[in-house]
């Protein structure tokens, strides 16, 4: 459904996004996810018409986004740096994304009110951020959206927010069929939401995998070897540490190929681990020269 | 799939209403005001004529309309378009489901229908007022509208193309500004710059940059006649041309914004200028703009006594410095960074350009200073010595003696004063050459004679004191008769007395006394003649001799003019009939003949003399 493919776009000389490549299926929860000033931004600013690239292809449908009214009304965007009017309370906004967006229903405007329970007559600007971010929810939802894109959507709401914002992103999914890109830092919350994941670094793509081919492509292992005995040279190892005899080690391949040829080496002990999704990003990122370094002070 | 969405948001439209509504509202409280308040006031007192009333709207839609314009239109330029000076704004607008034209244009048909639409209120409210009180005037009414609403039409379409250059409020502001004002501006230090440099050059309120300065041109455009009795007969708005065009540019230049806008990066909002290819051309207006007015500002505080030859070099440093600092903060400016100190090459090559036309200007290269017209390109010439009246020359013979005038002081230097110094100067002498190609030439010289012998002297004097020059100088064409004599005194200050005295003449007695006494004296040589190096006229002190004209002239218009003398010892005929008249100077000084004075030698007392008259530069 939303496939970019290429795209490159520099800033005064500065490259921010290198030939990047997404591709997002219809019906999928996309985590993008990467290190500070991958270009997670850049590109979700392309997706919503925001930013023309210098080259490449940005599609949703088969169709550029950029300049497309008609596409665009299907998108809702939640950035992570929110803009309301200044004296506009939610009820003014609201009236405004009727006016603009084709696709918004006032029942459902009505309905989900019960959910976020905000006082539509207070100016936005007199809301916490939290609350801010609850209102834009609240207005994207109302849109009936074909796609939802996200950035940073759940920083700054309450756990039982994050809670209630998930279960209605998924619920849209679900119901309606919607496509969610989110990019977020809090891979522990994706983990539970997404089935697709994408890593980008200094704009390029690291690796884009459904979740469950992700963690069926990696495995963290502890082993531990007799005297003199090492661990086979072909395996790729993302990381590497040791505590007494016991290593514990990264591998990329698939699990059930790592589990048989570690087996075969006859070590004294060795067990599979599953990886969170937070470990997966460590480790692929230490892969792309973004490693946790050790300072010594 | 093609967007459904047109050019047009309705959405966006209102919103911009109802988020900015106190401009539009305090627009028209100001015009609510100043239009049918004031003027039902005005009906409410009596004694208001219709066309008296049709010149107050007219000169309600030309003034206040204009200063309107200018002020309402960037507030609401600024307003409605402000999404595009943050980044965050901006990013919110460009995810909406609009084409960027449709935002652009219904951003500015928001702007400017809300302004027509306070004008049709205030043309609803004066009309309802006008007609209260009887004295109903639609044309003067529909010409406010035209006016008021062409006008705002004008600047706001320029703020617009203003607000698509820019990123951010403050280079917004710096835009519009300088779009109104900086070419006619940058005309005025030129030509300021121009006297101080170039011997001749005149300063003068023609400007060729007028014709991209609305303000300028729309400004004070009401044309009012009156009657025999001094009575306001008709009035009339001459600007319509100008206004037009202007209306026709502007909206040219509002498309260009638009233009502008499709291609513009949203990644620019809060930059100075967001459209990228137009930054240089920014940064060198600002460098050039300010090496020039900071320049004269430099020159002036530092250098104030520098003219002619030895300004040059003081007024190239200034404006460097000008210069260097247009460049830097230029730059600073845009790239939001005090740190550009080390991109100076673009500051090298301007400076070199500078040094280059500045020594050009100093060898003529343009060949401005040393320019005299030859004869046969002449169609006619005005000198005025000492700013007194012209004498206008149309023979090819006096045209020659004009051209060798200045020829003269165009090859000798050393004649001419800046009057900028402090340098002693007695005479001026402007030359206007009207050119068979239709231009005009002028040139205006600040001179220093020393005596009588200085053939400067000789050849003013053989020029411009002839009888026939001088009475074709002071009387002209005026026709001089006691119906068109309305006023006619001798006066001044009587010294013993301390007291003024004022002697009324009647039109015949004046028309009598310009008969026997001035036109002849005239004539002769004795009255009315320049006094050139100011050494060697002696004037009867405190005694002035004026007749006042009032006729029609050729378009059946009433036309005033004058004749105005301070009379010298030598009027022979002037000065009989002052004595026979009893003027009291004259009387004190006959008394007296210990305190007169010698002229023309030692043993030969004048007649009368009373004192110099001296001038005051």
């Amino acid at each position: 459904m939303i496939q970019v493919e290429n795209v490159v776009k520099t800033f005064d000389g500065f490259r921010a996004l290198d030939g990047l490549n997404i591709n997002v299926p219809r019906g999928a929860i996309y985590g993008l996810v990467g290190p500070n000033g991958s270009g997670k931004s850049t590109i979700i600013r392309h997706l919503t018409g925001i930013y023309h690239q210098d080259s490449g292809s940005v599609l949703i449908d088969g169709q550029p986004v950029y300049e497309n009214p008609a596409l665009k009304s299907r998108i809702a965007y939640i950035p992570d740096d929110l803009y309301f009017f200044l004296q506009a309370n939610i009820k003014d906004m609201m009236r405004f994304y009727k006016g603009v967006f084709p696709n918004f229903d006032e029942c459902r405007y009505n309905k989900l009110r019960e959910v976020f329970n905000l006082d539509e007559k207070r100016a936005m600007r007199h809301l916490s951020k939290g609350m801010q971010k609850q209102a834009a929810f609240w207005l994207a939802l109302s849109s009936h959206p074909e796609i939802l894109i996200l950035d940073e959507p759940v920083d700054g709401l309450d756990p039982v927010m994050r809670r209630q914002v998930w279960s209605l992103v998924m619920g849209e999914v679900a119901e309606h069929g919607a496509t969610v890109l989110v990019s977020s830092h809090n891979l522990r919350e994706l983990e539970d939401a997404c089935d697709h994941v994408g890593i980008i670094h200094k704009g390029k793509t690291v690796l884009e995998h459904s979740l469950s081919q992700l963690q069926d492509n990696i495995a963290k292992v502890q082993i531990v070897y007799p005297e003199g005995k090492f661990l086979p040279d072909d395996l790729q190892i993302l990381h590497e540490s040791r505590s007494g005899r016991v290593q514990t080690v990264i591998i990329r391949g698939e699990i059930a190929e790592i589990e048989a040829r570690l087996a075969a080496t006859k070590p004294v002990f060795f067990d599979m681990i599953p990886l969170t999704l937070e470990e997966i990003f460590i480790y692929e990122m230490g892969g792309a020269a973004y490693e946790i370094k050790d300072i010594i002070l | 799939m093609k967007s459904k969405t047109s050019s047009f948001n309705k959405t966006i439209f209102f919103n911009n209403l109802t988020r900015f509504w106190p401009i539009w509202a305090l627009y028209l409280v100001i015009w609510i005001f100043i239009m049918p308040v004031l003027l039902s006031n005005e009906l409410r007192w009596g004694g208001t004529t219709a066309v008296y009333l049709d010149y107050s709207i007219l000169e309600l839609a030309n003034i206040g309309g204009l200063l309107c314009a200018v002020g309402f239109s960037v507030l609401a330029a600024a307003a409605v378009y402000s999404y595009m000076f943050s980044a965050r704004s901006a990013n919110f607008f460009s995810s909406l489901p609009i084409r960027r034209e449709g935002l652009f244009i219904t951003s500015y048909l928001s702007g400017i229908c809300w302004f027509l639409a306070a004008n049709v209120i205030i043309l609803l409210l004066t009309m309802i007022v006008e007609a209260t009180f009887g004295v109903l005037s639609m044309t003067g009414l529909l010409q406010w509208f035209c006016i008021v609403s062409l006008q705002m039409i004008i600047f706001y379409s320029i703020a617009t193309a203003c607000a698509a250059v820019a990123g951010n409020i403050f280079g917004f502001a710096i835009l519009y500004a300088a779009l109104n004002c900086v070419p006619i501006l940058l005309e005025v230090i030129i030509k300021y710059i121009g006297t101080i440099l170039l011997r001749g050059v005149t300063y003068n309120d023609e400007f060729f940059t007028r014709f991209v300065t609305p303000v300028y041109m729309l400004w004070d455009r009401i044309e009012t006649h009156h009657n025999a009795a001094g009575e306001l007969s008709s009035v009339s708005y001459n600007g319509w041309t100008p206004l037009l065009i202007f209306a026709a540019v502007s909206i040219v230049l509002a498309v260009i914004g638009l233009f502008i806008y499709r291609k513009r990066h949203m990644e620019t909002a809060s930059d100075f200028i967001a459209a990228k290819k137009l930054r240089p051309v920014f940064k060198y207006c600002a460098t050039v703009c300010l090496s020039l007015g900071l320049g004269l500002l430099f020159f002036e505080i530092l250098f104030m006594d520098a003219s002619f030859d030895s300004a040059y070099i003081p007024l190239t440093l200034c404006m460097l410095a000008g210069g260097f600092i247009g460049y830097f903060a230029s730059s600073m400016m845009l790239a939001k960074s005090f740190r550009v100190f080390k991109k100076w090459k673009g500051f090298a090559v301007f400076s070199l350009i500078l040094i280059l036309v500045m020594v050009f200007v100093s060898l003529d290269v343009f060949n401005i200073e040393g320019y005299v017209p030859q004869v046969e390109n002449v169609d006619n010439v005005a000198i005025s010595y000492d700013y007194e009246e012209d004498n206008t020359f149309t023979n090819l013979e006096d045209i020659q003696d004009v051209i060798d005038i200045h020829a003269y002081l165009t090859e000798d230097k050393s004649r001419t004063v800046n009057r900028n110094t402090w340098s002693d100067w007695n005479g001026s002498v402007r030359l206007t050459y009207t050119l068979k190609n239709g231009h005009q030439v002028e040139r205006d010289y600040l001179v220093f004679i020393e005596d009588e012998s200085d053939p400067l002297y000789s050849m003013l004097d053989e020029l411009l004191n002839d009888g026939e020059t001088i009475v074709k100088r002071k009387v002209g064409d005026m026709p001089i008769s006691p119906k068109n004599i309305y006023h006619a005194n001798i006066h001044g200050y009587d010294y013993k007395t301390e007291e003024s005295y004022n002697f009324e003449l009647t039109p015949e007695e004046a028309y009598e006394f310009y008969l026997t006494c001035l036109l002849p004296d005239m004539q002769d040589g004795n009255l009315g003649a320049h006094d050139i190096g100011r050494f060697t006229v002696e004037y009867i002190g405190e005694c002035y001799v004026s007749i006042d004209l009032l006729y029609l002239d050729e378009q059946g218009d009433e036309y005033y003019d004058s004749l105005y003398f301070t009379v010298p010892v030598e009027a022979e005929r002037t000065v009989e009939k002052l004595r026979e008249l009893d003027i009291p100077v004259l009387k004190y000084y006959e008394d007296v003949t210990d305190a007169l004075t010698k002229i023309g030698g030692a043993d030969e007392p004048t007649a009368i003399i009373v004192e110099k008259e001296y001038r005051s530069f």
